[in-house]
């Protein structure tokens, strides 16, 4: 269990986070997520004692990180894969975290083991791929055999096999009954590996909420529709329970009913119909929508092209908002 | 992977004792120093070029005119410990500044979250291995460098009266400079920046030599460079700290050094 309680944190003027509190439960994986810059590292950085807030408390298990004897066995944590020293075998540096908090060598070969650094361990962690030096940061983690584990973008370099094992790795912490805190900037791998999930944004909490219940709260379901006698059949339709919601360009968004009623309707009345578009927005536009105001930076279209035809689909809010757009981690000042 | 813990196990892991814990520590440091290359290359460094470079003063000094300017038979094992000064003070720097630069520290405080007993670690395992290559040095040094000066008739020997002390105080002054090294790469986090400084704090105090006197040597017998001599000379500079006390001064500098390193570490953000 990872509890925060009202933590701010301020890097001079710029706040990083602010009054953030949440509950990380044992038992599912928690995806964390925000646009790059949301205060997700801080927020992991705060938990584990790196970081002092400002204000507030982070506690592990009901008691303050850098308060834990040998915490190895409390939390694991992975932050930067790439935190490693070039010239040092994975075995070394494993077994020098290990020996920092008492674990034995029959541990750190286990740690190997799994995460099927077997054949690499002995060899110099400089010429280790992006995807290997996230497999050993996972073995660092798990070296305590936690029982609270938390990965700050754990997925970033591996292929798509690596995310497939991953993800089935984390679902087996979590059924084991761990508190599993998986941190992201992409809604549609948490959507995947995550039970819950806690949305931030330039520091402040925007969700909180199991992941079917955030796409049930924020996916829209509607469908587009136009037709030459639009004023007309919109009265219909509205005589019929459904909400309309006109479009600038003429055509209108019916919700409350669905594509074949909304057919249905039209053939009763000999009303022609020119589009009928069912929509369903992505789990990435409920995210957009969750953190479109929040986003630190903004990615710009090219210019070339001034007025892209939107083609139908549910347009994105807030326009050129592309939180994967400029890949910078971090906090602001950083 | 759920091991099964016994309740034994479970207890004696949740409070091991306060020398258990340092122990663990000092186990992990010891590996980290000894299993990245660049610790061997530094040592070998600190070990062979004030060996050779003391061999070469005493020649020298062996073939220089004699008779007219009594020579410190014990002077070219300092003199020549110049650049095994520097190997050692990058050696304690890096200590720090690689995790620093690597961000490997974020690890380590994580492990470790008293980041006093990490520092205690790693200027712990720095400050022996550099005392005990230290010691080599001085004393392969010294036995080089007396049998070349015997030949001239200016050698000591071991069992004369203060010099066993003045050789074991040579080698002292590399663990000096390591734990100077450690104290700086802790409070800069660099590694340039780091060396930078500790080589200004060791060496930079000497500026004091040039103040008229009596303020250069009442200033200056608490300068590092000053004190080693003294303690590693045959004859001592009488208007300089007696050899015990200029001892104390040599190792009041890395103490001081460590003791504002420490708050900084303890306070400060990864």
């Amino acid at each position: 269990m990872i509890e925060l309680d009202r933590v701010s944190k301020r890097f001079g003027p710029v706040v990083a986070l602010d009054d953030l509190s949440f509950t990380v439960r044992p038992g599912h994986v928690t995806g964390f997520l925000g646009p790059n810059g949301a205060g997700k590292t801080t927020t992991m950085k705060i938990i584990i004692g790196l970081d002092a807030p400002t204000s507030g408390t982070a506690l592990v298990n009901g008691r303050r990180y850098d308060r834990l004897i040998r915490p190895l066995h409390q939390v694991g944590t992975l932050l930067d894969a790439t935190a490693l020293h070039g010239g040092r075998s994975a075995r070394l540096h494993l077994a020098s975290i290990a020996q920092s908090n008492g674990i034995g060598r029959h541990r750190v070969a286990e740690v190997i083991r799994l995460t099927g650094l077997e054949a690499v361990a002995d060899r110099r962690v400089k010429g280790y791929s992006l995807g290997m030096k996230q497999r050993l940061g996972l073995a660092a983690a798990l070296l305590g055999d936690p029982p609270i584990l938390m990965f700050d973008e754990p997925v970033n370099g591996l292929d798509t096999e690596g995310i497939g094992w991953i993800r089935q790795f984390f679902k087996t912490l979590a059924a084991q009954g761990r508190t599993v805190l998986v941190s992201s900037h992409l809604m549609s791998e948490m959507a995947l590996t995550a039970d819950h999930l806690i949305v931030i944004g330039r520091g402040k909490l925007l969700a909180d909420m199991p992941t079917a219940q955030l796409i049930a709260a924020n996916a829209r379901h509607d469908v587009l529709v136009r037709s030459p006698r639009g004023i007309e059949f919109a009265g219909l339709l509205t005589a019929r329970g459904a909400t309309v919601t006109p479009e600038p360009d003429g055509a209108f968004v019916v919700t409350g009913l669905d594509a074949a009623g909304i057919g249905d309707l039209a053939a009763a009345h000999g009303i022609a119909v020119h589009a009928l578009v069912p929509r369903q927005a992505s789990l990435e536009d409920a995210y957009l929508d969750l953190t479109g105001e929040s986003v630190d930076y903004h990615g710009t279209m090219p210019a070339a092209a001034p007025e892209p035809a939107t083609p139908q689909g549910p347009a994105a809010p807030q326009g050129p908002a592309a939180p994967q757009g400029p890949a910078t981690e971090g906090t602001p000042t950083r | 992977m759920s091991a099964v813990t016994t309740g034994q196990d479970l207890a004696r892991a949740a409070t091991p004792s306060a020398a258990v814990r340092a122990r663990d520590l000092l186990a992990s440091e010891w590996t980290k120093f000894r299993s990245v290359r660049s610790s061997y290359w530094t040592l070998a460094v600190a070990v062979v070029t004030p060996i050779g470079f003391s061999v070469l003063l005493a020649s020298a000094f062996a073939s220089s005119p004699s008779g007219r300017t009594p020579v410190d038979p014990l002077l070219p094992g300092l003199l020549s410990l110049d650049y095994a000064v520097i190997a050692v003070t990058v050696l304690g720097v890096l200590s720090f500044s690689s995790e620093f630069g690597t961000g490997l520290i974020g690890t380590t405080f994580a492990a470790a979250p008293r980041r006093r007993a990490v520092l205690a670690a790693k200027a712990a395992v720095t400050g022996v291995v550099t005392l005990v290559a230290g010691e080599v040095v001085a004393f392969v040094s010294f036995f080089a460098v007396q049998a070349i000066l015997a030949g001239h008739h200016l050698g000591v020997s071991l069992s004369r009266p203060g010099v066993p002390g003045a050789v074991l105080a040579t080698g002292v002054l590399l663990c000096v400079c390591a734990l100077i090294g450690v104290a700086l790469g802790a409070i800069i986090r660099h590694t340039a920046g780091g060396i930078a400084a500790a080589l200004a704090v060791i060496a930079l105090p000497a500026i004091v030599s040039v103040l008229p006197p009596p303020w250069n040597d009442r200033i200056g017998r608490f300068d590092l460079l000053d004190a080693a001599q003294q303690v590693t000379a045959l004859h001592p500079q009488p208007s300089l700290f007696a050899p015990a006390l200029s001892l104390l001064v040599l190792l009041a500098w890395p103490a001081v050094a460590l003791a504002a390193a420490s708050p900084l570490i303890t306070r400060r953000d990864i």
